[in-house]
């Protein structure tokens, strides 16, 4: 699969009262995104607990994030057209917010998943979501809820570029 | 499996077994089954081949403790304290060593 790239965290610890974008990516203008994957895991708790997940698109304002560069699932693909960023911004992309940001959120997907065994959402082909070049909203990973133990969280998304 | 180790941390065993995953668990929606023995499966980021993928569904390599076991799927479960895999060729059951 060519021009695929992960948008990733490991080892993070959440805030504990958040309902914030885990990870967010925002489409620029020059090219499409057709998401393919998500997943989350923790490891600071060997409590069974259910936590809620959801895929969202968020509109402006962004959230504020820790930058995050798109890693290359293939590593003879160039670099991918989305840069790390803290904004939120078109044509970025980041993890682990801290600050909500005011645009209104939109689901797409809920679900829960029991925190011992994570989340990992694979569509089938038909269900894969796109988000179009230029478009006026990002889309993300969010725990809408507290995360039920914030600890020792990994989680991403991965996506082709179109 | 460079893609691997940097992305999928949770695709390696704990130390020390700490839970097992009850029956009844799929990957997806979990994304990890930890069996009886502290091996970890989960689905990889390589994509199967034409041919190795099931009608209507995207199929991954299937990775215990991290590394390929040779067999793409596009879902794991784990029932009756046995692993399975759901294949191009249908469903495939861990004897230990291989998946037959």
């Amino acid at each position: 699969m060519s021009r695929a790239y992960a948008v990733s965290a490991q080892n993070v610890t959440v805030t504990a009262t958040n309902a914030f974008a885990q990870v967010f990516v925002n489409p620029g203008t020059t090219c499409s995104l057709e998401f393919l994957r998500g997943w989350a895991s923790q490891n600071g708790s060997t409590t069974s607990l259910q936590n809620t997940v959801a895929l969202q698109t968020q509109v402006t304002a962004f959230p504020t994030l820790t930058s995050a560069t798109p890693a290359k699932l293939n590593l003879l693909d160039p670099a991918s057209q989305i840069t790390g960023a803290t904004n939120g911004a078109a044509g970025t992309s980041g993890t682990n917010a801290t600050a909500a940001g005011a645009g209104a959120k939109s689901a797409v997907y809920n679900d829960n998943f029991n925190i011992l065994n994570g989340w990992l959402w694979v569509p089938t082909p038909l269900e894969t979501i796109v988000m179009n070049a230029g478009a006026s909203s990002g889309f993300g990973l969010y725990f809408p809820t507290a995360a039920v133990s914030t600890g020792g969280w990994s989680y991403g998304l991965t996506f082709q570029e179109r | 499996m460079i893609i691997e180790t940097l992305l999928a941390p949770f695709a390696k065993p704990r130390a020390e077994q700490v839970y097992e995953t009850e029956a009844y668990v799929a990957v997806p929606p979990a994304l990890i089954i930890t069996d009886e023995r502290n091996d970890v499966w989960t689905l990889g980021f390589m994509t199967a081949p034409r041919g190795k993928t099931p009608d209507g569904e995207f199929a991954f390599d299937v990775l215990k403790n991290g590394k390929w076991c040779g067999e793409f799927a596009s879902r794991i479960e784990r029932r009756g304290g046995r692993v399975r895999i759901f294949t191009s060729e249908g469903w495939r059951h861990w004897n230990g060593n291989s998946f037959i």
